[in-house]
């Protein structure tokens, strides 16, 4: 028998961060901290040295070996999985030598002692040594065992996790890392176990953007594996590192919370009583001390770190447990530089609103909220940030470089006084006074209704034109307009492409934005949270092009694009819409009438732009409208949502069914302002080829001479009747001969992707030089009639 | 819904270090099974609204908040696959570049609506039963 290690346990306290070959890196972090007197579990490790006297003391290394030698270089994860549990079953088996397991137990009686608790309940977790190495996805593969109690179930688990060395997972990682498995050993730690009240983690580098100047705290309530499973929505703190302010709290609905099992002495899921569910389980205070302590511990081991924390209620008051802390190994591994200047080249929008008086500007910001204050705290070029103004604010208001308020509309006092001033200035922001801090620098800029966090170079740099840009570009008897899907883009669209107004707004990532099935937002009374946000994006559309159209299409996903969404398989699938071919089936304008009260939804935010923000550029046009009835429908419901037309409100259709082609002249006298080819749908139908079957795509093509005919049907008509053209398919974008062929037959506009508008505007402008070229030549020839239904096809 | 994608990512992407999604929005679903399909794999999904970023905090995927039309190259690199579903077609150009700088390749899910702007030579059609699965620009060699 050989002599057993010096040390089979090692107490935490005797433990430093240099320790990782004897105890692993979990151990040595929590030893480190122990050392540093931060308040960690008390406990122990069982070393790596005894798992390597245990191996030699049974004589099963050379069983392991040969086991995993079977399964080396396999790319069958079946092997793996058999080597493992043959492995794992045979350290399991065999008894744990007495003078280890006699360590282990007399220390567990020493905590016992230490905590006042016999039996005390104790957390029993791998350390793996080689969990230090570069590549963090090392970490984490081996097991953990929470309430433990009494001696021989802690040997038994000490065992187990050993055993979870050998994991399927942790075999082929060693494999594929080339990484010999007889070089990592395992300790095991054992720690009181904390009876949470509360716990979560804290990040001392924001996890989703990478901000080293906060500390991210999530808790929940219970034990953390419900957070750290991902079974639930935390609460978030958002803590300032130079302030220790929160800036920013999120306490959201926790239903379940994972709690000790005293019976099995396992650990089990609940629910969490009602009258806890929606309340924070963290205070304000307790927050700001866990941010203060991760402060310290990442000051410590001077790199950022992600610290999991327990929170205990004891008789005396809480006690606030780390229950580990590891280096973060994301944003670190970015090298992400501390934005000391706070020029950004990105934009990071922080609030929105109205924009009421143009401009832009960047600088300090000062959340003021009554004028007596803002006699102490405004300087000249401030940005004031306050709920509302009245005349008492006009003398701090003239000295504002910009003012944002969190109500009001464009015609409030705000919006008057600073149009009067000049100053720009954004209303209706909603939480500014929140979101936007006193001392922070900020760009407003009022064109957009927008604030960007910092001084955002490229919107205070003096506009230039953009490389691609012709100085130039040529003007157009054929308007040329653009397809928006989002609207965050449409501002920068606008700028940079020309374009005479959008001929296609597309609503469907507007809803894809919402994120939810739009019956199950109103059957959760949210239908409002529909019209805000389509209104909003709409808004953000209209704005920048205005006083230009903007043609809004109505919702037209397919069914089965419906499914993605929360409550799309209960209201397409289970209600039957999701047919064999989709793009044939239960959309368009069919859909508007048989569920109108969704179709009003988007009529409101339509109204609400209108009306509320006063852009009436806004059009409307109904997408794949298959027979007159439903048109009539449909027009009927938004003249009761009071979108009639007239003078400045238009009403169009898209031409994507054959119906509607051979129909064209009963849909004029219906009443239609304008139409709008849809090819992609249009071939489909004429050339009887579904554009989602890839096995006949080579014969797909809007060039057909039977689409062009339909296509010239309808311009005749149309222009006849005085009823606007264009096209918002993707035809005239692949095919230039189709803009050619669309200016001849007298299209009014067409509408292109953003990366196609100047090309096209370019191509229609050559294309109106030779038409007048043409003519010019024709006045000297006699003219013949080039028939009534044969489209010009260009020469 | 995206049940076909994630097989189709998991058996052609068996062997890839890091994938990341563009674009996460409000389901976070597939990279969820692309990562339980690819445990040794590095999923990352973005999102330039903070606020999804933040719903789609879970253990098993790390979400980040990017801007793909002025991307944080670090937040890429060594990814072997860039995927977005659904994309908004102006983001397009966006996702071109920043998988051609990466060198990684480009796999697109648009809704129906936009799919013919993939009709060219350089993007490839997946399907899977006929019914398309998505557009596939393979990353450029040398």
């Amino acid at each position: 028998m050989g002599r057993p290690p010096e040390d089979v346990v090692l107490w935490l306290e005797n433990v430093r961060k240099d320790d990782i070959s004897r105890v692993g890196g979990k151990c040595a972090n929590l030893g480190e901290l122990t050392a540093k007197g931060v308040h960690v579990p008390p406990g122990f490790a069982v070393t790596a040295d005894a798992f390597r006297h245990f191996l030699d003391e049974t004589k099963i290394e050379d069983v392991i070996h040969k086991t995993l030698s079977n399964s080396n270089g396999s790319k069958d994860p079946r092997q793996y999985e058999e080597a493992s549990q043959e492995i794992r079953k045979l350290i399991e088996s065999v008894q744990m030598p007495a003078d280890i397991s006699d360590k282990v137990r007399e220390a567990y009686r020493e905590l016992c002692k230490r905590t006042n608790a016999d039996p005390v309940l104790v957390a029993v977790r791998s350390s793996a040594t080689g969990e230090d190495l570069p590549d963090a996805s090392f970490a984490g593969q081996q097991d953990t065992y929470l309430n433990v109690k009494g001696e021989d179930q802690l040997v038994h688990y000490v065992q187990k996790c050993w055993s979870s060395l050998y994991t399927p997972r942790a075999i082929f990682y060693r494999e594929e890392k080339g990484f010999p498995h007889e070089k990592v050993l395992i300790s095991v730690g054992v720690q009181k176990m904390v009876n949470s009240r509360c716990s979560g983690v804290a990040f001392t580098v924001d996890p989703v953007n990478g901000d080293p100047s906060k500390i991210v705290i999530e808790a929940t309530w219970g034990l953390g594996e419900a957070l750290v499973a991902g079974h639930v929505n935390p609460d978030r703190f958002i803590i300032d590192k130079g302030t220790f302010h929160i800036v920013h709290k999120d306490i959201v609905a926790k239903s379940i919370e994972h709690v000790p099992n005293r019976e099995t002495g396992l650990t089990m899921q609940r629910e969490v009583p009602v009258e806890r569910r929606s309340a924070p389980c963290l205070t304000d205070d307790e927050a700001i001390d866990l941010a203060k302590l991760a402060l310290d511990i990442e000051d410590h081991y001077g790199v950022p770190q992600d610290i999991e924390f327990a929170i205990e209620e004891g008789k005396t008051g809480n006690a606030v447990y780390i229950v580990q802390s590891r280096p973060e190994t994301f944003w670190s591994k970015m090298k992400v530089p501390v934005d000391e200047s706070t020029h950004h080249l990105t934009r990071i929008m922080v609030v929105q609103g109205l924009p009421a008086s143009p401009g832009l500007h960047a600088g300090r910001a000062k959340v003021i909220i009554s004028p007596q204050d803002a006699g102490r705290l405004m300087k000249d070029k401030d940005i004031l940030v306050t709920r509302m103004t009245n005349p008492d604010w006009v003398p701090y208001m003239k000295i504002a470089g910009a003012i944002v308020t969190e109500d009001g509309g464009t015609t409030c006092h705000a919006a008057i006084v600073s149009r009067e001033m000049g100053i720009p200035c954004i209303v209706g922001a909603r939480n500014a006074t929140h979101l936007l801090q006193t001392g922070s620098e900020y760009t407003v800029d009022a064109k957009t209704g927008l604030v960007y966090r910092g001084l955002v170079e490229d919107i205070l740099r003096p506009a230039t034109p953009v490389q691609h840009i012709p100085t130039v570009i040529p003007i157009t008897s054929t308007k040329i307009y653009v397809n928006i899907s989002l609207p965050e883009l449409a501002e920068k669209v606008a700028r940079e492409t020309q374009a005479d107004g959008v001929g296609l707004l597309r609503a469907e990532h507007m809803m894809l934005s919402v994120g939810k099935h739009p019956r199950l937002l109103i059957e959760e009374g949210g239908g409002q949270k529909m019209v805000d946000a389509f209104a909003e994006g709409i808004r953000r559309v209209a704005t920048p092009f205005a006083p230009k159209p903007v043609v809004y299409r109505c919702l037209d996903f397919k069914p089965d694009e419906f499914l993605g969404l929360p409550g799309g398989e209960k209201y397409e699938k289970e209600a039957g819409h999701v047919g064999p071919n989709p793009l044939l089936g239960y959309r368009g304008c069919f859909r508007y009438v048989k569920e109108p009260d969704i179709f009003r939804l988007e009529c409101r935010a339509i109204k609400k732009v209108r009306e509320e923000f006063k852009l009436t550029n806004v059009n409307v046009m109904l997408p794949f409208v298959r027979t007159l009835e439903d048109f009539r429908n449909a027009k009927k419901i938004l003249e009761e949502e009071g979108l009639k037309r007239g003078p400045d409100f238009k009403l169009w259709i898209m031409v994507e069914v054959p119906a509607t082609v051979l129909l064209i002249d009963k849909f004029v006298q219906e009443g239609i302002d304008g139409i709008s080819f849809g090819t992609n749908d249009l071939t489909m139908l004429i050339l009887g080829i579904d554009r989602d079957d890839a096995s006949i795509q080579e014969i797909y093509d809007e060039r057909n001479l039977a689409v062009l005919r339909a296509m010239s049907h309808v311009i005749r008509v149309c222009r006849d009747a005085g009823v606007t053209t264009s096209i918002c398919g993707q035809a005239p974008s692949n095919h230039p001969e189709v803009v050619e062929f669309l200016v001849r037959e007298g299209a009014v506009s067409m509408s292109v992707n953003p990366d196609k508008v100047i090309e096209t505007k370019q191509l229609v402008a050559a294309i109106e030089q030779k038409l007048i070229l043409e003519g010019m030549r024709s006045l000297r020839e006699t003219s013949k009639d080039q028939g009534v239904l044969e489209p010009r096809w260009p020469k | 819904m995206f049940e076909n994608f994630s097989d189709y990512v998991a058996e052609n992407y068996s062997h890839t270090r890091k994938i990341v999604e563009v674009g996460v929005g409000h389901r976070i679903d597939v990279a969820i099974q692309v990562k339980t399909r690819l445990p040794d794999a590095e999923v990352v999904v973005t999102d330039n609204d903070e606020s999804w970023v933040r719903a789609h905090r879970t253990p098993k995927v790390k979400a980040v908040v990017d801007d793909v039309s002025n991307p944080k190259l670090a937040l890429y690199e060594g990814a072997e696959l860039i995927y977005s579903l659904h994309p908004p077609v102006e983001l397009v150009p966006s996702l071109v570049s920043l998988a051609n700088l990466v060198g990684a390749d480009l796999l697109l899910v648009p809704v129906t609506d936009e799919q013919e702007v993939f009709h060219g030579s350089q993007w490839r059609r997946l399907t899977k039963h006929g019914r398309t699965l998505g557009w596939l620009l393979r990353k450029k060699k040398g």
